[in-house]
């Protein structure tokens, strides 16, 4: 069953995201159980990159133009990925914020959060196994 | 300052892993004005500017960004901006290369080459696609060429009850061209750069207050020799020429920027407003006041804004010339003139801009603004020599451009 999920996330199919429930998840072992709305738009507006414990998160986020981000960013901020892109490059490229590390599938986020203790990410909820913890989800 | 940057550009291709991010930016740009006077620029530091018979796409930009996590607490950023530039060019190209330590949430340590946080766009302003506006408003922006700090910055943040702010301090000298007509350039470099910024953000409300204290570092030869010109100059040919050799004194004067900004964005409506206040101990620099504000409304795919900005110095006219009308003189007087009637600025801009996301990395902005001067030559802008006995005061400059990131 198992590999049947991440044959799913390899193959990536646009719509299957675009509609689905998001869940946000960290490293098991993150002592987080919960983030607020505002704490998640902080850190993945680069403005307070930082668990609730005021430990440091390291972000993850799709790369442009992937259709996770779109719905996650909507759902979080009222804004479309437009928007996000033109007020990241205001950060990023005057240099005041390191950008979250950019993945190119679900299934690769998923690996780099089982490894790393303060990583944060977003992946569709039908994806989330028992390797992480869900901290925040965003419903359809 | 390049060899940072050299040593970045050697780590990156070792380090083709999550922990490398390569990015960037461009603008094809073309510009039309109908002002038969002002060569149109957006700000001093363009060795060029448009006039009235030609179309032309220098304003055009692309800007490649390298960035390489060394662990969890320290970044090396490096980023290089391609532009139309004549002079020092690889000094110029190079926007960024500075170290980061993030020590904490909290605390962060840049040093390097940073961005020089003056203004609210002041970092950001060759990036097109970043804003609703065509370009950061001539009247505000342009009159202050540096962008960048060679020196250190710290910076603290605090998650508060509804938002996060912040409090940075930096240090540092900058160096940036500056270009006027009759092919006048000069590398204008500021030392003891002393800032500090206060900013305060939420998703939708960004405030932000600035002060900044520099010495001018260096002077143009040009005022050198005409001092010395000047100085020769018997006192009854020109008994104000002591007030015109004050001012030619550059060095080690003191200059002060205050700055306020104001940003609202919903995502449906955006209002952005700054004002500022410039000063120095120098007679070439007094009273500086600018502002602008901008309303803009996001219809879907399209947003729409208009911007009115104004600039206004309290500069007195320049000191009387000589009283003895020789040719030599009146020459000396016109040159000397264009030195410490640098800043007498007295115009306004109202701008409308039409920007269009083609896709989520690339955004079409078409832009029209019509300007008015009370004074020309002015110092935003170049000058056609052969149409200066008539300047047109009012002039209209329209702006087509395709913004990307990528």
């Amino acid at each position: 069953m198992k590999e049947l999920r991440f044959l799913l996330l390899l193959v990536s199919v646009s719509p299957l995201f675009a509609h689905a429930d998001i869940a946000v998840i960290v490293n098991k072992s993150n002592p987080i159980d919960t983030v607020s709305q505002r704490q998640l738009i902080d850190m993945y507006m680069g403005k307070y990159v930082a668990f609730p414990n005021g430990e440091m998160a390291v972000t993850y986020d799709y790369d442009k133009s992937h259709p996770m981000r779109e719905p996650f960013f909507f759902a979080l901020t009222g804004r479309n990925e437009s928007q996000i892109n033109a007020y990241w490059s205001r950060i990023k490229f005057s240099g005041k914020v390191s950008p979250p590390q950019y993945f190119s599938s679900p299934s690769a986020i998923l690996k780099n959060i089982v490894k790393t203790p303060n990583a944060i990410g977003y992946i569709p909820m039908e994806l989330v196994t028992d390797d992480v913890k869900v901290i925040y989800q965003i419903n359809d | 300052m390049r060899s940072v940057f050299v040593c970045l550009l050697a780590f990156t291709p070792l380090s083709h892993s999550a922990n490398a991010d390569f990015s960037g930016f461009a603008t094809l740009k073309a510009v039309k004005t109908d002002s038969r006077t002002a060569k149109i620029r957006e700000t001093i530091s363009q060795p060029s500017g448009v006039t009235t018979d030609e179309l032309d796409f220098s304003f055009s930009s692309i800007g490649l960004q390298a960035e390489w996590k060394i662990n969890s607490s320290f970044d090396l950023v490096g980023q290089l901006l391609i532009k139309d530039q004549r002079n020092d060019k690889i000094n110029n190209t190079l926007k960024l290369a500075f170290l980061r330590y993030s020590a904490s949430s909290n605390w962060q340590f840049r040093a390097g080459r940073t961005g020089l946080d003056l203004f609210l766009m002041t970092e950001y302003r060759d990036i097109g696609y970043s804003m609703d506006l065509e370009h950061p408003p001539v009247e505000f922006y342009a009159i202050i060429p540096h962008q960048n700090l060679d020196g250190i910055d710290l910076q603290y943040r605090a998650p508060l009850s509804h938002g996060v702010a912040s409090i940075k301090a930096y240090w540092g000298r900058s160096e940036s061209p500056l270009y006027s007509d009759n092919g006048f350039f000069w590398n204008v470099e500021l030392k003891s750069i002393l800032g500090v910024v206060a900013q305060y953000e939420t998703l939708n409300w960004l405030f932000r207050a600035n002060y900044t204290t520099t010495k001018s570092a260096n002077e143009h030869e040009q005022q050198g020799q005409l001092r010395d010109a000047l100085v020769k100059v018997p006192l009854s040919f020109w008994p104000t020429k002591s007030q015109l050799i004050d001012s030619l004194f550059i060095q080690d004067k003191d200059f002060t920027y205050n700055a306020l900004s104001m940003r609202y964005d919903d995502s449906n409506w955006l209002v952005q407003t700054e004002a500022s206040l410039t000063d120095s101990n120098s007679s070439v620099l007094n009273h500086l006041k600018a502002g602008y504000i901008t309303v803009g409304k996001r219809f879907d795919l399209n947003t729409l804004s208009v911007s009115y900005s104004i600039a206004k110095s309290d500069n007195k006219e320049v000191e009387p010339g000589p009283t003895v009308p020789l040719p030599e003189l009146v020459e000396l007087y016109q040159a000397a003139s264009m030195h410490s009637g640098f800043y007498q600025l007295d115009q306004s801009t109202t701008s409308l801009t039409w920007r269009r996301e083609l896709s989520a990395t690339l955004a079409l902005k078409l832009n029209w603004q019509h300007t008015t001067t009370h004074r020309l030559p002015s110092a935003f802008y170049l000058h056609r020599a052969d149409q200066f006995e008539e300047p047109d005061l009012s002039f209209n400059t329209f702006t087509l451009s395709f913004n990307w990131v990528f």
